[in-house]
């Protein structure tokens, strides 16, 4: 924790106005408190929050940060799940909202330049009527910025055929550290020397602060075909997402829940599941009308060898809407079964779903606590959702502890510790279960390339050695609004 | 910060043990005009991390070798002692057919990678030149992609994990064997396209794609280069969702003497897939296009070959090449450029152009034409002056030898010089691997 003097601060924050203007910078205390969204601990107030109008403003306020030796965190809209942008160490926020330039879209050759605080669904609305979209759509895209899905690699439920956000950004201007302005990689497909594009996205923050993006856009699908199956466990569940797989077919998105979270989808947004169903499969493909026909076909069949309960389709946008309300409900539902949930987000081997998501029940019966489970199945991304009651003393620990354990599972499992939420300062003590000493070493050596005084975002990613944080993640949930689903 | 050669060199002979020096010095070996003192080839990633940090802690400057089908890339290397050769680390670790992944060892080559996944009807969507001779962890280190791009993705995106030898011999892994990962900085990044200069790929998980049903080839030929990009630049943006789209001016069509190419015409190629009716659908799509004709199957085949190994094998091989990554509608401008500029030093250009990838690659055959090297440095520079205010940039992939320190062969760009600087310094402070060879010669 970085805290300056009384008179350094004051001078820091005239320093800043001067750079942004007076409305934008936030210092007292009161105001600070929406920018702190870990509730539990007060050490993440930062000492102000800036909003910068451009790439000139930025540079001006990272070289004030090196002046004063104090943090810089850069912040999109919050809704980050791993604490990334929690200035954990004090210091500057940089809050990237008002940079919300759609600078260019060149529809000939499938590209757009935006600026960082641009919100994710914004851009693929502005490329709607020349037939384009951006594929990577995490669950908050109504809300969440384009900086922050490049600084967490964000995904989504459609990544599963279209790739996840590394895989569509062409370029990236940076500030760095000592507030050099670089471009990494630009609108072309390839760029030559390291690549340091792909370096920054999944950086978390910590290695610049991007200023705008170049990506490359999506021509919009013909049709869009959407299916439910309901089978009677998650085993049968499982097998029918391996097997749709192995046949060759890889669907935009594969998508699964479980018995607790259909009961609770199903007492607040009533979708007519069965009610002996024991988990769901939500499969979308895309593409020409003739392809997309076919696969449905073949989806079918396939799920069929796995004694479904009952399998819907639609064909138009309404009844696409029905068959995933209930899956988009789940996290409002929740709410009902319990006063919070710890959101968990590992990866493991398609085809070893099912003995993990065996792991969870039993770690849910050890630890006496309810574990729901949501999965992007088709990319093997499990969602455990723990719930507890954090006025129950003893609780949250036995909820962190429960999840620490999930992970370990997704580890021996052949997994990783994060499918798309980032370690941030969530998951950082875990980083040992996963890597060495030796490779550790090297991702500092990364870190080191790019900075050498520790200022942006500190505090992140690496283990620090000491026991784990608890991270609410309540507060970013709700910042995606009332019909937030994950 | 600028790197001193690892001076004064040291002959591998003397500090490293004879059984790790088991191969041959030959004439393949040689890069630009420099030879190694030694070759090694590891048979195990444990040999390579020994045999790497006797290299490092004696400061001897070492070139890896996979196929060797690209080993003339890059700028003169500074000091060569030892060459070390990949092609050791040859097991396929694993292909997890059923999670449409696959983990193999950097030196299986790309042909022998994809007949094994072709048992499971699936496949890596790269396509480098040579695939023969091409190991995977040499076609990483390059990173360029081929003709086909399976939704026009490069190589990077195909990698989920990745285990590096660094410089001073330790081992290190990033990623794993899923599909979708954000634990910790993608360091597998570093390597590809970094043209073994951080370190030694050793082991790579791919994830994979089925193999499409069934395939078509279709090709058509017009009187003008424009033409054909036209038509290029119409199926890119229509409904279509190729494979590949390739075009190829006459001379390229007559040095690749292929009997499916009009010589003196330039030629479209669309390569599609899938189930047949959609393949069905997008063939006559195709036809409303352009004016062509279905290629059976082996002509395909060995015509898509010709085009991956374009300008790398030996009919191809030109004395002097670029590969222009630029916006796709500016392929047509380019060209003309890339024309008008020849006419001026009396020289032919092959152009082969991958637009809906915005790549255009022009080679020239010199033939002992008694060209000056100011003159190439000159449309060298002009072509890349010309790229970069289209917002595209010019690898030099072909240049004679003994010009070649005359220029950086990366288009430096975007001020990111000094991060990349950095990299180096942090990885390879002694400068032992490809030293000079990179971008900016580091
Ligand atoms: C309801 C809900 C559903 C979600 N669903 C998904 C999902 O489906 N898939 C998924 O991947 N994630 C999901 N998330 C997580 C989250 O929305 C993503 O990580 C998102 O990308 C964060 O964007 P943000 O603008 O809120 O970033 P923030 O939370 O503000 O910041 C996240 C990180 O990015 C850094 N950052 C932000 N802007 C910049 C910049 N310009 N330059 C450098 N660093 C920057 C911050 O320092 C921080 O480390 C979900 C979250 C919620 C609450």
């Amino acid at each position: 924790m970085v805290s300056l003097g009384k008179p350094s601060t004051r001078r820091l924050i005239e320093e800043l106005k001067s750079v942004v203007g007076d409305e934008y910078v936030i210092h007292r205390d009161e105001d600070l408190l929406v920018f702190e969204y870990d509730g539990s601990v007060d050490k993440a107030l930062p000492t102000a929050v800036v909003l910068p109008a451009d790439t000139n403003e930025v540079v001006s306020v990272t070289k004030l940060a090196a002046t004063y030796s104090i943090p810089i965190t850069a912040r999109g809209a919050g809704t980050g799940l791993s604490g990334g942008a929690i200035a954990n160490h004090g210091g500057i926020v940089l809050a990237l909202t008002r940079m919300t330039r759609i600078i260019q879209i060149d529809a000939e050759n499938m590209t757009a330049i935006v600026e960082p605080g641009v919100v994710n669904i914004d851009l693929s609305t502005a490329t709607a009527p020349y037939g384009l979209y951006y594929p990577p759509d995490p669950s908050s895209q109504k809300v969440c910025t384009l900086g922050g899905n490049v600084a967490e690699n964000s995904g989504g439920p459609h990544c599963l055929a279209y790739g996840v956000t590394t895989n569509y950004v062409l370029g990236l201007e940076v500030v760095l550290a000592n507030g050099s302005v670089q471009w990494f990689g630009e609108t072309t497909r390839e760029v030559g020397g390291y690549d340091l594009r792909g370096i920054m996205v999944g950086s978390e923050g910590t290695l610049g602060i991007v200023t705008k993006i170049a990506v490359r856009l999506v021509k919009i699908p013909e049709v869009v075909r959407t299916l439910l199956a309901v089978f009677n466990n998650v085993e049968d569940a499982s097998l029918a997402v391996s097997d749709i797989i192995a046949a060759g077919i890889v669907p935009a998105a594969l998508e699964m829940m479980d018995k607790l979270c259909i009961r609770a989808a199903e007492a607040s947004v009533p979708a007519g599941y069965p009610q002996d169903a024991g988990a769901i499969l939500l499969v979308e493909v895309d593409g020409l009308s003739e392809v997309t026909d076919e696969q449905v076909a073949d989806i079918i069949h396939v799920c069929n060898k796995h004694s479904p309960i009952e399998i819907r389709t639609a064909s138009d946008n309404i009844e696409r809407e029905k068959l995933w309300a209930g899956r988009k409900g789940v996290i409002g539902a929740l709410g009902r079964l319990a006063p919070n949930y710890y959101l968990v987000d590992g990866t493991v081997p398609r085809t070893r779903i099912m003995d993990t998501l065996k792991g969870v029940e039993k770690i849910s019966k050890d630890y006496e606590l309810p574990i729901g489970n949501l999965l992007h199945a088709g990319d093997g991304n499990l969602h455990p959702l723990i719930l507890f009651d954090e006025r129950k003393p003893g609780d949250t620990q036995k909820a962190l502890e429960a999840g620490g354990k999930i992970l370990e599972l997704c580890i021996q499992a052949g997994g990783v510790l994060s499918g798309e939420h980032g370690i941030g300062m969530e998951k950082q003590e875990y980083m040992p279960l996963m890597f060495t000493d030796d490779d550790m070493t090297s991702m500092a050596k990364l870190k080191l390339a790019f900075e050498t005084n520790d200022i942006l975002n500190p505090g992140k990613i690496f283990p620090t050695g000491s026991s784990h944080v608890a991270i609410p993640q309540t507060g970013a949930i709700s910042r995606t609004g009332p019909d937030a689903f994950i | 910060m600028e790197f001193e050669p690892p001076h004064p060199s040291t002959n591998p002979l003397t500090v490293v043990p004879d059984y790790m020096l088991n191969r041959p010095v030959t004439p393949e070996h040689t890069i630009h005009d420099l030879s190694p003192s030694a070759v090694a080839r590891p048979k195990s990633i444990d040999e390579l991390s020994d045999l790497m940090s006797i290299t490092n802690d004696n400061n001897l400057a070492i070139a890896p070798r996979g196929g060797g089908t690209q080993i003339s890339l890059g700028n003169p290397l500074r000091a060569y002692d030892l060459a070390i050769e990949t092609t050791g680390l040859n097991k396929m670790v694993s292909h997890d057919y059923a999670d449409l992944t696959a983990t193999v060892e950097a030196g299986v080559t790309v042909s022998n990678f994809q007949d094994t996944l072709a048992n499971h009807r699936q496949f890596l969507a790269i396509d480098p030149p040579l695939p023969n001779q091409a190991t995977i962890g040499g076609a990483l280190a390059v990173g360029h992609s081929g003709p086909m791009k399976w939704q026009y993705w490069n190589p990077r995106d195909t990698v989920i994990g990745m285990k590096v030898v660094q410089p001073n011999g330790t081992l290190v892994k990033s990623g794993g064997r899923v599909v979708k990962n954000v634990s910790g900085y993608d360091m597998a990044r570093l390597h590809i396209g970094g043209l073994g200069t951080l370190g030694i790929i050793v082991e790579v998980s791919f994830k994979l794609t089925p193999k499409p049903p069934v395939e078509a080839t279709l090709i058509g030929s017009f009187d003008t280069i424009n033409e054909s990009l036209e038509k290029a630049m119409l199926i890119y943006q229509s409904d279509v969702l190729p494979l590949a789209i390739v075009t190829i001016d006459n001379k390229a069509a007559e040095q690749m003497r292929s009997d499916a190419l009009h010589q003196s015409r330039h030629t479209l190629i669309v390569k599609l897939a899938g189930r047949e009716r959609g393949l069905a659908r997008q063939i006559n799509e195709c036809r409303n296009l352009f004016q062509c004709d279905s290629m059976n199957e082996k002509d395909a085949a060995s015509l898509w070959g010709s085009i991956s190994n374009f300008g790398y094998d030996k009919v191809t091989l030109p004395t002097l090449g670029v590969r222009i990554s630029a916006p796709p509608s500016k392929l047509a401008l380019l060209s003309k450029v890339i024309y008008d500029l020849s006419t001026d030093t009396a020289l032919t250009p092959a152009l082969v152009a991958h637009p809906a990838h915005g790549t255009l690659i022009a080679n020239w055959h010199l033939d002992g034409s008694p060209i000056q090297s100011s003159t190439l440095r000159a449309m060298i520079g002009q072509i890349r002056n010309h790229t970069r205010t289209l917002r595209g940039h010019t690898f030099v992939e072909h240049y004679p030898i003994p010009q070649r320190s005359d220029l950086d062969v990366w288009d430096n760009y975007g001020g990111s010089m000094e991060t990349m600087r950095n990299l180096k310094a942090q990885y390879d402070p002694r400068g032992t691997l490809n030293p000079g060879r990179f971008i900016g010669h580091i």
